[in-house]
């Protein structure tokens, strides 16, 4: 028998009417029996499932075991990888208004440096460049808003450093990948450094304007000093980052921006010459100040009397004393003078490079107007921190000499105080013990000089000679 | 849907309702798929009608109180279910005889009475190949009836039987051969 037919015989054994097949009444009668008896032993109340039980049933059925055991190792890496994403979203998304020395400072920045090295991993340089610019971007915004602690706003200074480094190379990478989406990109890179320039003058000018605050400490004022300066050398790098950008762009666009860049930078020097001639200003007169209570008195040798009743003898020597910065000062005034004239020049040649279509030339010529503003800016920096260090130096003679004869400041305040009422009674009544260069004075002019000069020399702790 | 998934999911809703609901009558639908089938499964192995017809109650009074009893048990096939509850059910038996010595008196025979009155005809040819299955072991005899007889896929025999599909294919083939061998001796 062929093993065909073996299978032919076995298959027909189920059709024929065989013992092997079950007797019908069999069939009939077992199942009226086996119905009946599973009717008198089931419960007639259905037990009551809930939804989810039955849906649980349902779902055990349907699904194999190994499909069960897949889709709940599946269900649990998903549940584990949602929560995740989702606690790192909500952490992410309420961090992006913490500024530094916040509790979620720490995540947002994690949260930008894992985009950039997600960016970075994928090779996508355009992104890249983005991200570092948003980076850019957030720490010229912290630092406009943020407190102004030195130590915090070293280490954002130092990111921010980081981010516009990082923007430049990134782009020159990209424009070095595909010069095609490094044109695309170009337009975005311009307009965003374009912004953070903006943001950082407006950072910068904070800054200068503390600096020369009258009632700022010389520490506090060094410390501006330090940010401003560090705010426009990175304002010069963002700008090249701009002019780097702006070389892949089309000569039309590139033209119109080298002209508004040009033209805002002459606008920038200028501003900035009026702003340091104000400092100048001030400086001359703040410093007197602090040096008139100090220098005024010890050098003139006067009498209380005499200092009492009379401030421009003191004003004179201080200004004598201040003369040589005065002459520095004004020479930095007259080099920006110059300064501005060149880049005015160099203004007129960008113009006419622009007209004869040679973009990268007026590239190069902006970058050089952009290397006079740079050096004009920390020269005039420079010269505000000498003034601050003069400032510093005379308070610490100040504290010096202070702590030397604090007995003798003490009664000279006492003195001078007598001396005062002195002066109020030599006004109704002329005494006979006036002093002789005293008594030259206009005992009107005294008059209106008798509050400030008390106030200066109350500070005086040098009442001996008196 | 084809027949075999259509005749599935109704397999399994008639479960659930069994299950969940203690439904009899859906049972009751069950036991008529299967009654045959079962009853086909226990007589190969016991040769005997009365207590073929017995073990095949009781088999299906056993599932009922199973799936009632475990309403969250999880099954993954109705069809190994009642087989396998058949095959434990068969194994229980052969031990109680065990025990009493009792011997079977149509396997004294060697063939059924009703095979061996009409052995000249078609029908009788094939009644004795059951003999011949009857003398197979009884791995072999499960996979040829429910291969051949039952006409189960390889992969539902093998799901029925609770071994990989692999071993199946090789355990009737083996089967088979053994049967050839037995048959033209």
């Amino acid at each position: 028998m062929t093993p065909r037919e073996l299978q032919q015989q076995l298959k027909a054994l189920r059709k024929t009417h065989s013992p092997i097949n079950p007797d019908v009444s069999f069939v009939a009668q077992s199942k009226k029996t086996l119905l009946a008896r599973i009717s008198s032993t089931k419960e007639h109340t259905a037990p009551a499932y809930s939804l989810g039980e039955r849906l649980y049933i349902i779902g055990r059925m349907f699904i194999s075991q190994k499909t069960a055991c897949r889709v709940r190792a599946g269900s649990l890496m998903c549940m584990v990888i949602i929560t995740t994403i989702a606690g790192w979203t909500v952490g992410v998304s309420a961090s992006s208004q913490s500024m530094p020395g916040d509790v979620l400072y720490s995540v947002k920045l994690a949260a930008e440096k894992t985009q950039i090295m997600v960016a970075s991993a994928t090779g996508d340089k355009e992104a890249e460049t983005q991200l570092h610019l948003e980076s850019a971007k957030r720490r010229t915004a912290e630092l406009h808003q943020m407190d102004k602690e030195p130590k915090k706003v070293k280490k954002v200074v130092a990111r921010l450093k980081k981010s516009v480094a990082s923007v430049g190379e990134t782009f020159k990478e990209l424009k070095e990948q595909d010069s095609e989406k490094a044109k695309y990109a170009a337009k975005e890179v311009t307009q965003k450094t374009e912004n953070i320039s903006n943001s950082l003058r407006e950072v910068a000018n904070e800054a200068a304007k503390g600096a020369v605050k009258i009632e700022n400490t010389t520490e506090k004022k060094q410390e501006e000093l330090v940010l401003t300066k560090e705010v426009v050398e990175i304002r010069h790098d963002i700008d090249m980052a701009e002019l780097a950008a702006i070389a892949v762009l089309d000569s039309e666009d590139a033209k119109d921006i080298i002209e508004d860049k040009v033209e805002e930078m002459i606008e920038d020097a200028q501003e900035f010459t009026e702003a340091l001639a104000a400092v100048t200003e001030q400086a001359t007169s703040t410093p007197t100040i602090v040096v008139s209570s100090t220098v005024g008195i010890t050098e003139e040798d006067v009498q209380t009397q005499e200092a009492a009743t009379t401030s421009t003898p003191i004003n004179v020597s201080a200004i004598e004393e201040e003369s040589l910065e005065d002459t520095e000062q004004e020479e930095v005034v007259e080099n920006i003078d110059e300064s501005i004239e060149r880049m005015q020049e160099i203004a007129g040649e960008v113009q006419q490079l622009l007209e004869a279509g040679s973009i990268d030339e007026a590239i190069e010529k902006t970058k050089d107007v952009q290397e006079i503003t740079q050096k004009t800016d920390d020269r005039a920096l420079e010269v505000q921190g000498q003034i601050i260090e003069e400032e510093q130096k005379e308070q610490r003679e100040d504290a010096q000499e202070g702590e030397s004869e604090p007995v003798a400041a003490q009664e000279g305040v006492e003195e001078v105080e007598q001396s005062q009422e002195n002066t109020v009674d030599e006004q109704k009544v002329p005494d006979e013990n006036q002093d002789r260069e005293h008594s030259d004075t206009d005992p009107i002019e005294i008059e209106g000089d008798v509050e400030p000069v008390v106030e200066v020399v109350s500070l005086e702790p040098e009442r001996e000679d008196i | 849907m084809t027949n075999k998934t259509h005749s599935m999911v109704s397999e399994k809703k008639l479960l659930y309702r069994v299950q969940a609901h203690k439904d009899a009558e859906a049972f009751g639908r069950l036991y008529d798929t299967y009654i045959e089938k079962i009853y086909r499964f226990v007589y190969v192995k016991l040769s005997n009608h009365t207590d073929a017809e017995d073990i095949t109650h009781d088999v299906f009074l056993k599932v009922w109180q199973y799936l009632t009893q475990n309403p969250q048990k999880r099954i993954a096939s109705v069809s190994g279910l009642f087989y396998t509850t058949a095959r434990n059910t068969i194994v229980d038996v052969y031990r109680k005889r065990a025990k009493q010595q009792v011997v079977p008196i149509e396997e004294g025979h060697g063939v059924p009475e009703e095979c061996r009155m009409q052995k000249i005809d078609t029908k009788m040819e094939v009644e004795t190949i059951l003999v011949h299955v009857k003398k197979l072991k009884e791995e072999y005899q499960d996979i040829i009836l429910l291969r051949y007889i039952e006409g189960y896929s390889l992969k539902e025999a093998a799901q029925i039987l609770d071994k990989k599909y692999t071993h199946t294919r090789v355990l009737l083939h083996r089967a088979m051969k053994k049967l050839q061998e037995i048959i033209n001796v």
